[in-house]
């Protein structure tokens, strides 16, 4: 099974971040920051043990055993901090729930498994409800280097949650990621006439890297001609991949 | 959280209507009513509930007597419109008081000196009928999913996480399954702040709430001067922009 082994780490440190948890964010579109929740439901324990959620929806471990948790965000989302909202009855402070971010390597034939830790690790305190915070400043990409090779290797990713094990069960209710999305970086000048030095270089770009446009005519975009109507329903509709029905 | 029994009879009048399945749902972007289905493999027990997935994919309660509950992640976002939720069973089971159940729950999540809760949403639930394999539908519902909601009731929004519950009874032999859940859903555009961004789009304008939305959600900053100049034309730089900030344009593996 892949586990990781965890330094414990004051909890105190990271109780600053804990703000976080209680601003307003956007949830949606755009490039503000958002807040993705990842509820107890959503685990699956590495161990096949049984295990169970509680009356209020709390997941309740008293194994030494790790959870995962798929992360559903778009490729190139940045992950900014996370805040883990945990039950820590048990007064033994060794005794934690701890979580982070994880991408595990999946292998090509003649390679070997690995993970990475994506961002800070954190742990709940002995305080019984509560939450803590922790910082991440990743980039989601679909591929990274996760056994330090200096190649891309697939990865999946996952919210990873450890209980200690111990005579008192402690419970997750979930985890809070806040990201926001990001305008990938220009590889090159498709347009002649939108340059490198253009403010709308890099949205260009995006637009006809994602196969939006193709430009007017002649290699160029024609930036600064007025949009007509028809164009614009051709962007949307190419851009969110209207429209299908069940 | 069994419902009563009068409530029972109710939904199984409700449930003739199934208008949700049958009609059809947009699956996609825009504001149009779609259909999220999700399946047996999504659901986590709780407290100890045993089940199998039989040969046919339905989700069945092993253990004779034993009345299990599971959840299952909703994965829609934010100030999305819950309009119906439709409930594939097998019902095989004669006795009224043996069914199976889904229904909308928010949890929420506690920070330091404060105590968790569970509740259900209101009306946001469906039952079984005795007629074997079937699908039974909720009213219509009018219910905005937010990631704070305030679940204690007292007052302050707090840190919530919305799952899709089922109740999954074993009266005899497996007599009841459960097949999955197809939730009727739009998007909806938030509604604009007291105060207007823009100088030139009041809360009077047609467009405000649009506009607002995309202001807020950083697509756009306005031209200048605190104004969002809506009657000027769009060039397609600014379309090129506007698209590629809204959707996070454009990664490559």
């Amino acid at each position: 099974m892949t586990r990781t082994t965890t330094s414990k780490r004051p909890a105190i440190f990271l109780a600053a971040f804990s703000l976080a948890a209680s601003i307003t964010r956007a949830q949606s579109y755009g490039d503000q920051d958002q807040v993705l929740t990842v509820g107890a439901a959503a685990f699956r324990s590495l161990d096949g043990f049984e295990t169970a959620i509680d009356a209020v929806g709390y997941l309740r471990h008293d194994g030494e055993d790790v959870f995962l948790a798929p992360l559903q965000l778009p490729e190139g989302a940045l992950l900014e901090s996370f805040c883990l909202y945990s039950d820590d009855g048990d007064p033994d402070p060794s005794r934690v729930v701890q979580s982070h971010i994880v991408a595990i390597k999946q292998v090509p034939p003649g390679e070997t498994p690995a993970l990475k830790v994506i961002g800070e690790q954190v742990f709940s305190s002995s305080f019984g409800y509560g939450v803590v915070c922790g910082n991440i400043l990743a980039t989601l990409r679909g591929r990274i280097d996760v056994d330090g090779d200096g190649a891309g290797d697939p990865v999946a990713y996952y919210v990873h949650v450890q209980f200690p094990g111990g005579a008192i069960p402690l419970g997750v209710g979930g985890v809070r990621i806040t990201w926001r999305r990001q305008v990938s970086a220009p590889t090159g000048q498709t347009f002649a006439d939108v340059p490198a030095s253009d403010p709308a270089f890099g949205y260009v770009e995006a637009l006809a890297a994602s196969g939006i446009t193709a430009g007017c005519s002649g290699g160029n975009y024609c930036p600064d001609a007025k949009l007509t109507r028809r164009q614009m329903a051709v962007f949307l509709a190419k851009a969110l991949g209207l429209h299908w029905t069940d | 959280m069994k419902p009563s029994r009068s409530w029972i009879l109710v939904s199984v009048l409700v449930a003739g209507g199934a208008l949700g399945s049958s009609s059809l749902a947009a699956q996609s972007y825009g504001d149009q009513s779609q259909v999220l289905t999700i399946g047996v493999t999504q659901f986590h027990g709780v407290e100890g509930a045993q089940s199998v997935i039989d040969s046919v994919g339905y989700l069945r309660n092993v253990v004779p007597g034993g009345s299990w509950y599971f959840l299952a992640p909703l994965n829609l976002p934010e100030g999305a419109k819950i309009e119906q939720i439709c409930l594939y069973a097998d019902d095989s089971d004669p006795a009224d008081f043996f069914y199976v159940q889904a229904y909308l729950v928010v949890v929420k999540l506690a920070p330091g000196g404060e105590s968790p809760a569970q509740v259900p949403v209101p009306g946001a639930s469906v039952i079984s009928g005795n007629v074997g394999f079937g699908y039974y539908c909720s009213d219509a519902l009018d219910y905005t999913l937010r990631g704070r909601v305030d679940v204690d009731n007292d007052g302050a929004l707090d840190a919530a996480v919305h799952y899709l519950a089922l109740y999954l009874p074993n009266p005899s032999q497996n007599a009841l399954g459960f097949g999955g859940v197809r939730i009727t859903w739009r998007r909806q555009i938030s509604p604009g702040p007291s105060t207007p961004t823009f100088g030139d789009v009041p809360a009077a304008d047609g467009a405000f709430p649009f506009i607002e939305a995309l202001a807020a959600s950083g697509i756009t900053a306005g031209c200048s001067g605190g104004n969002y100049c809506p009657e000027a034309f769009l060039t397609r730089r600014q379309m090129a922009v506007f698209l590629a900030k809204a959707l996070g344009l454009h990664w490559t593996d």
